[in-house]
């Protein structure tokens, strides 16, 4: 334990003054670049008293180091300034309203994202250039190639498509995809693939039969204008709720399970050619034993790095994402906060997401030496 | 002809469709404004929000522009932007990775915590940030930032590269034969790069339309009023899709359409240039 | 004799389509050591995997039968195979430090194989493992990179051995070792050979090895077998000229220093193998007949065989002036 409080330690150590530098960048190109004050004039319906309140508060009128000294200390203590486009609030109060919504968003999506780009990895890899293989490639190709935004536009039409024409459609896709799945499998016979053929087929003729009776006729359906409908608010468990995550869940999930399930098929490629698999088999262990127990147990390692990495490129998608589905996360008061001149705002976002990264990083490399025995973590920080 | 013909071929099957995609989108964007019988920005109020048709097979926006003109010609745009990027991003990038492996010393160290500075912050915070100290947003200012933040990834990968090749015996002995640094450098320390670099920059050129559309569909990228590019074609789409899907469906489709060619290629020259076929996944820094 | 393990015309090709296995025979009788040797790229490891038919991705196994205790092994489906493989027939793999899943203790992995062939529920595993690695001298648990060379090697011996297999495979099982550990790993085998009655196929380049260990040999050259037979006598006294060749290569104890001149040229490509014998190119006794016809193994005293023209005497000869 003392080594890895150690480790963390170090790593702390090295990401503040590189978080203090990144604060004082944020603050010269927010603060004193572009003249704000004379842009935050032009924006509707802020008052010239808030106004002044923010150039007092941040002492934008004083020189660059004053102002930023001064933006620091409220910082540390709490103050995050005022919100200017929100005048009974502070920033931090804003953004801290916001912060669930995000948290939320992005830990299911990273959540779906994980399992399916491991689960659509592992399906490749173990069929190299089959058709599952090459079809799963090439819808990894599209996800990659689709903009964010354009995914939840495209799933909001599909969303309200079925406003009116009813959800039967997605029983039957279900169905249809198992159907193939199974008729894929059919060859090798078994118990699976007569239940997965099985079930196929009872999806879709369930679907077609009642087609007419499953929704439509204008009552929405998964479709989202809000994080909760109203009467509703703060019921996390609701059906409600959980039936609004289901389309920016899957939105900012795309691009995610696109590359990850790529790279997971490539490790894992790389992992079953190895020869502590092959010898593995040589032992007689079952196909599923060397392939989950062994080969994937291996190829995981360089997911959990990966999904770091992944982290800030994550908040672009959420940002696009919050504001395509007016989701109301710390994404969307970014672009707000950004379009209104809300500099205090938009600061204190840019700290935490500064934050974050750090600590997803940390996290992910604590994972990783968790799970490969082979790192040492007493060495120095990767 | 016949040398194109053949470097082509090893492309592979899918890196020549992405050639042909790409060609196919660029020449339509290049040409087809001129050839288009509507102006792009020409009003025709009597022809308002018409869904496809024969005379407007795109449509027709707000005030009666031909919605496939105004693509075509929002495609330069998006296009120089993805393309501009990768260059700048890829002559930078390369050129001080190249420094930083071969100077090494206090050069590498500050390059290196140059990009990790880059590394901390979500770089489309970054963007964003970048984008609000700017008076005008137009296609210049973009394509600024967005190379602001994409030279890491080719600074990094080609630093690795000369780093490895530094160390193989035709390079020391080239050094002990008196050979100058900086012909090194080119000669070989660049030349074995090549391939990595190349697969890489294509595959920039899409991360980085996708990035600008992005920002432009946040009204927070280029200015609509100056420049239209696919991204600030779509702006408001996610109101205007139940009515007027077309507005929305065919600027995200070019958009798709370019970043799945350029991917393609990207793949092909990997896969044709070197012999592994490389297993890092596309770095996403800016989608 | 009762062989536990027979395999009569082995064959493996290569993705050219080269052989790079033709035609091997082998009989292993239980509590004993036989011993396949021969240059690198002869064709050894590559028997040793076709006799459990786990022959690698682009080679392809394409011929021949392997019976175990008498009972064919070739052609059975994937599962009875996996029984085989690991509780029969058990392999040593040649690299241990990749052999190892880097992950997981030794203990854990010794405990899987006992559970998948003895059915062990989780307890009595681990501590079968704890003893079957103690029984080879591993007595720390750890993970596989935390372990010596020698250390990682017995414990893939006792993976093999834990099952209570009928024979042992074992694959260059010195190759990555100092020769003090080298001799301990050895001592080992040779120790579960008169014990258990295990029939135990040792693959090697090395000779002193096998002198040290084997009960019987057979060369490899090219892909076939050019001469077999116990050990001392064909070690002693061997009778194809490449045998003679490899033996006066082997650093040995106790003679005098003389400079070893290796066999020159190299092995021949698979798929380019010359007309007539395929090691007449390199051969200091080759004649007319060597590259008209390929030799086939015949008879050559009690229980030897030996694929070459020369005879008795001319081999005799040969062997003293080199």
């Amino acid at each position: 334990m003392g080594t890895v409080m150690a480790y963390i330690g170090r790593r702390l150590a090295i990401a503040v003054p590189l978080l203090w530098v990144v604060s004082v960048l944020a603050y010269l190109l927010l603060y004193r670049a572009a003249d704000p004050v004379a842009r935050l004039r032009q924006v509707p319906g802020v008052r010239a008293a808030d106004i002044a309140r923010l150039v007092e508060q941040q002492g934008l009128d004083e020189p660059w180091y004053v102002g930023y000294w001064q933006w620091l200390s409220g910082f540390v203590h709490g103050d995050w300034g005022v919100s200017a486009t929100n005048p009974g609030e502070g920033a931090r109060e804003t953004i801290a309203q916001a912060l669930p919504a995000t948290i939320e968003l992005m830990g299911l999506a990273l959540l779906v994202s994980a399992l399916l780009g491991v689960a659509l990895g592992v399906i490749s890899a173990t069929r190299p250039m089959s058709g599952s293989d090459i079809a799963l490639s090439g819808v990894s190709y599209l996800g990659f190639a689709t903009p964010t935004f354009l995914a939840g536009i495209l799933l909001q039409l599909g969303a309200i498509w079925m406003r009116d024409n009813g959800w039967a459609v997605i029983p039957f896709a279900l169905g249809t995809l198992l159907l193939l799945a199974g008729l894929a499998r059919v060859r090798r016979g078994g118990a699976t693939s007569v239940a997965v053929l099985g079930a196929g087929a009872i999806l879709v003729l369930l679907s077609v039969a009642l087609w007419d009776r499953l929704g439509g006729g204008g009552r929405t359906i998964l479709y989202t204008g809000q994080r909760f409908s109203f009467g509703h608010e703060g019921d996390l468990l609701s059906l409600n709720h959980l039936q609004h995550l289901v389309l920016p869940v899957l939105t900012l999930s795309l691009i995610n399970v696109a590359v990850w399930s790529r790279f997971q098929r490539a490790v894992l490629i790389e992992e079953l050619a190895s020869e502590h698999v092959a010898a593995a088999r040589a032992h007689g262990l079952s196909e599923r034993r060397v392939v989950i127990g062994h080969a994937l147990r291996n190829a995981l390692v360089p997911i959990v790095t990966l999904v770091a990495l992944d982290l800030g490129a994550m908040f672009t998608g959420a940002v696009v994402t919050e504001t395509v589905f007016s989701w109301p996360g710390i994404g969307r008061l970014l672009r707000d906060s950004a379009l209104s001149r809300d500099i205090n705002v938009a600061m204190g976002i840019v700290m935490i997401g500064a934050v974050a990264v750090v600590v997803a990083n940390l996290l992910a490399d604590l994972a990783y030496a968790a799970l490969d025995p082979r790192i040492d973590l007493r060495g120095g920080p990767p | 002809m016949r040398r194109l013909r053949g470097g082509l071929a090893r492309l592979g099957p899918p890196g020549v469709a992405g050639v042909v995609m790409l060609f196919a989108i660029t020449l339509a964007s290049l040409v087809g404004p001129m050839l288009s019988p509507y102006g792009v920005d020409e009003q025709d109020l009597l022809a308002r929000n018409q869904a496809p048709s024969w005379a407007h097979p795109f449509g027709t926006a707000e005030l009666g522009e031909d919605v496939l003109t105004r693509v075509l010609a929002a495609g330069r745009i998006s296009l120089l932007v993805g393309l501009a990027t990768a260059a700048a991003a890829t002559v930078v990038g390369a050129g001080l990775g190249l420094a930083a492996a071969w100077r090494g010393g206090w050069i590498d160290s500050a390059l290196s915590r140059l990009t990790d500075l880059f590394l901390i912050v979500p770089a489309f915070v970054i963007l964003i940030v970048l984008s609000l100290t700017f008076e005008r947003v137009g296609a210049a200012q973009v394509i600024v930032i967005l190379a602001l933040l994409s030279w890491q990834s080719l600074f990094r990968l080609t630093r690795a590269s000369a780093l490895r090749t530094r160390e193989l015996p035709y390079v020391q002995a080239a050094r002990a034969a008196g050979a100058g640094g900086s012909r090194i450098v080119r000669t070989h320390l660049l030349a074995a790069a090549v391939p990595e670099i190349a697969a890489f920059a294509a595959l920039a050129v899409g991360v980085s339309m996708l990035a600008e559309s992005a920002l432009s569909f946040l009204s927070l990228g280029i200015d609509p009023a100056a420049d239209p590019s696919w991204g600030t074609l779509m702006i408001g789409a996610q109101q205007t899709v139940e009515e007027r899907p077309w507005l929305t469906l065919f600027p995200g489709l070019m958009i798709l359409a370019t970043v799945l060619a350029v991917s393609l290629i990207g793949d092909g020259l990997r896969t044709a240039l070197s012999p592994d076929g490389g297993r890092r996944p596309a770095r996403r820094w800016l989608s | 004799m009762n062989a536990v393990l027979t395999a009569r015309g082995l064959r493996v090709t290569g993705p050219s389509g080269a052989l790079l296995v033709d035609g091997v025979d082998l009989a292993l009788a239980p509590a004993a050591v036989t011993a396949l040797v021969g240059e690198s790229g002869a064709g050894k490891s590559l028997t040793g995997l076709a006799l459990m038919d786990l022959v690698p991705g682009p080679a392809r196994l394409c011929g021949g039968e392997v019976a175990l205790d008498g009972r064919p092994i070739s052609g059975l489906g994937p599962r009875d195979l996996r029984r085989v493989r690991g509780a029969g027939i058990a392999l040593v793999p040649q690299d241990p430090a990749a052999a190892l899943d880097p992950v997981a203790r030794v203990g854990a992995q010794v405990a899987e194989v006992l559970r998948v062939h003895r059915g062990l529920g989780r307890a009595a595993a681990r501590a079968a493992a704890a003893e079957a690695l103690a029984e080879v001298g591993v007595t720390r648990d750890d993970h596989p990179h935390r372990l010596s060379g020698g250390q990682r090697q017995r414990a893939l011996i006792a993976m093999a051995l834990a099952p209570g297999p009928r024979v042992l495979i074992a694959d260059e099982p010195t190759a990555s070792l100092d020769p003090t550990v080298q001799i301990g790993v050895l001592d080992l085998i040779a120790a579960r050979r008169d014990q258990g009655g295990l029939a135990v196929l040792l693959i090697s380049h090395d000779i002193g090895s096998v002198a040290r260990l084997a009960d019987r040999v057979a060369v490899m050259y090219a892909g076939r077998i050019v001469e077999e037979g116990p050990v001392r006598s064909v070690l002693g006294a061997p009778r194809h000229p490449y045998t003679a060749g490899l033996i006066a290569l082997a650093p040995r104890m106790g003679r005098p220093r003389v400079p070893r001149v290796p066999i020159p040229g190299s092995p021949p490509e698979p798929g380019a193998l010359p007309p007539g014998c395929p090691f007449a190119p390199r051969c200091p006794a080759r004649r007319a007949a060597c590259e008209a016809a390929r030799p086939e193994l015949r008879p050559a005293g009690p229980g030897r065989r030996v694929a070459c023209v020369l005879t008795h005497r001319e081999a005799s000869a040969l062997g003293e002036a080199q």
